[in-house]
């Protein structure tokens, strides 16, 4: 059984502190970009999307994509880090539009 | 040593023997089904007609194929459908009047099945015989949809998939709550339980509510429910009459996303386990020994077909089941899935639960997480439903003359040869012979050869190809 959406989305916004940690130094504008993340996705954190299995997929690369993130932070990787920037807002839209769950039907 | 023999056919086909509904009807007469069907007995063939633009119910053809077959035996055969819940605010099958416009819009009709397609429940849905089921493991009556409750004998045919309630749609299901009248199905459905119903264990967040004029779409959270209980006060307040609530599942989809209600993961599981219950009602209904299962596991979808839509199948086809247990049936089933490689870029891939061995339904068809696959085959072995111990009989095909065209089994020269000469649909006086005017010889590699090859060498010449074909 793999992580609930809920437990990826806690572990996302845990490595996007981390990532933030410092990160103005470096780049003002990259940190306002992850510090906004962690506001939306604290905003969403807990809501009724990420307690069901449609959530696992989305925050699963969200995930993945923050760990990511913050290895690149780690290693000083400053190239790679701003090309997976974009591909983190990406998945972090991504993530808040799906968390409205538009259209929904449970049966 | 098995308690229950399932009898199954793979779905690969490459003969008339071998279609997917010969195999059907293969394994439904070596499962002993046939001998449920007595002569003049009135026989319900239960399906999933598929909710408005789904599209991977079963086609009419398998339950034409069985109606058929049952007319051989000397029954007199009807398909049925229930109406639904109204699990959603805009249902497509939750009364009588709507469930024949869609089941006709999907193909079920007397004009494809041979004989009548039934709302086996009523106008409503209220039309329907009680059942005591002392056995059961948490329901001890259920409501049996009437024409079912009235029929001499039963077939489930059944599209074997997942839901997003029950985590997977097989016969239990089909019986379990879709046999059941909307009485019964509120039942099943743990409507006002103490424990499990949603009145008790669902938990209303009205302070989410930001007020009418902060929520455009405010009406629909007074419309999602039949029953009027939802009420946005005169103080701007979101209210709940929660002890009245029947559990239709109208408002899951209105009231979790918006956080105005967290719905308890523990109904789905009391649900699950009530279904194996409400099956064996079905049973008792209809009579020992005259409720048969075929399992046509295909197009395997996440969802089940009361979804208005279909996604890419988990699975490959997996095959067609036959038996007179449903428990067995299911657990076949569920087993054949589990052996199987999930398909690529299917939810089963996104999930991460393609592999063999994966439960790829829990995964990829459930609604919460540590909902089991196998909850209701569980609860039906438990009550003597039936028995998840089950031997699986590979039955070989039957003989192509009995699968083919029924209306005149004479060759085409006996069927077309005096017609061609009165209505000759071949033109031998004209073009010398060759009957129509075309080129001898084109350049037919110019156009089979894919595009992106443009800078590969060509594999095959014209004239190689003429001459390879010469001999013709």
């Amino acid at each position: 059984m793999p992580q609930s959406g809920q437990e990826m989305l806690e572990e996302s916004i845990g490595s996007c502190k981390q990532i933030a940690d410092g990160l103005g130094t470096q780049n003002a504008a990259w940190e306002t970009s992850i510090v906004e993340i962690i506001e939306k996705f604290e905003e969403v954190s807990d809501t009724f999307f990420f307690k069901t299995m449609p959530s696992v997929p989305v925050t699963r690369t969200a995930m993945r994509e923050a760990a990511s993130l913050l290895d690149l932070k780690n290693e000083g990787d400053w190239k790679g880090f701003e090309a997976s920037l974009d591909s983190m807002i990406s998945t972090a839209q991504d993530v808040i539009e799906k968390a409205g769950m538009k259209g929904t039907t449970l049966t | 040593m098995a308690d229950s023999t399932v009898y199954y056919m793979d779905a690969h086909s490459e003969s008339t023997e071998t279609a997917l509904a010969s195999k059907m009807i293969t394994v439904f007469d070596a499962a002993g089904l046939d001998e449920i069907v007595e002569p003049n007995d009135i026989v319900a063939i239960k399906v999933h007609c598929g909710e408005w633009n789904n599209s991977a119910y079963l086609r009419p053809l398998y339950a034409r194929t069985l109606a058929d077959r049952i007319k051989e035996l000397g029954g007199r055969p009807f398909v049925c459908d229930t109406t639904t819940s109204t699990y959603s605010p805009w249902g497509s099958r939750s009364s009588e009047l709507d469930i024949l416009l869609t089941a006709e819009r999907n193909g079920y009709s007397s004009a494809t099945l041979g004989c009548p397609f039934i709302c086996a429940d009523g106008f409503i849905g209220t039309n329907d015989f009680r059942v005591d089921i002392p056995e059961g493991y948490i329901l001890k009556e259920a409501y049996v949809a009437q024409a079912i409750a009235a029929a001499d004998a039963l077939i489930a045919l059944t599209h074997f998939k997942g839901h997003s309630m029950g985590v997977i749609g097989g016969a239990l299901k089909n019986l379990g709550i879709g046999a059941q009248s909307k009485r019964g199905k509120f039942n099943v459905h743990m409507g006002g339980h103490p424990t499990y119903g949603l009145g008790s264990a669902g938990v209303f967040h009205p302070e989410n509510f930001k007020g009418k004029a902060n929520t455009p779409d405010w009406e629909i959270l007074e419309d999602c429910c039949p029953f009027g209980l939802y009420n946005i006060n005169e103080n701007d307040e979101l209210e709940w009459d929660n002890e009245k609530c029947a559990n239709c599942l109208g408002c899951f989809g209105v009231m979790g996303p918006r956080g105005l209600m967290d719905i308890p993961p523990v109904q789905f599981d009391a649900v699950d386990a009530a279904i194996a219950d409400a099956c064996l009602g079905v049973e008792k209904a209809v009579g020992n020994g005259k409720v048969g299962y075929v399992n046509m596991a295909v197009d395997v979808s996440p969802a089940c077909d009361c979804a208005g839509h279909a996604d890419v199948p988990i699975v490959p086809h997996l095959g067609v089941f036959a038996s007179t247990d449903a428990v067995a049936i299911d657990m076949a089933c569920v087993d054949k899935a589990r052996e199987a490689e999930g398909i690529k870029g299917s939810k089963a891939e996104l999930m991460e639960a393609h592999h063999v061995g994966d439960k790829k339904f829990e995964a990829a068809a459930a609604t919460f997480h540590n909902q089991s696959e196998v909850t209701s085959i569980n609860t039906g072995h438990e009550i003597g439903l039936g028995s998840r111990n089950y031997e699986l009989v590979e039955c070989e095909p039957g003989s192509p003359e009995r699968f083919r065209f029924p209306y005149d089994k004479r060759p085409s020269r006996q069927r077309f040869g005096k017609r061609f000469e009165k209505f000759q649909p071949f033109p031998y006086d004209r073009h010398d012979g060759k009957g129509f005017d075309r080129l001898d010889v084109v350049d037919l590699d110019k156009v089979r050869h894919h595009y992106e090859d443009d800078d590969k060498p060509s594999v095959t010449k014209v004239e190689d190809a003429v001459h390879a074909d010469g001999d013709d």
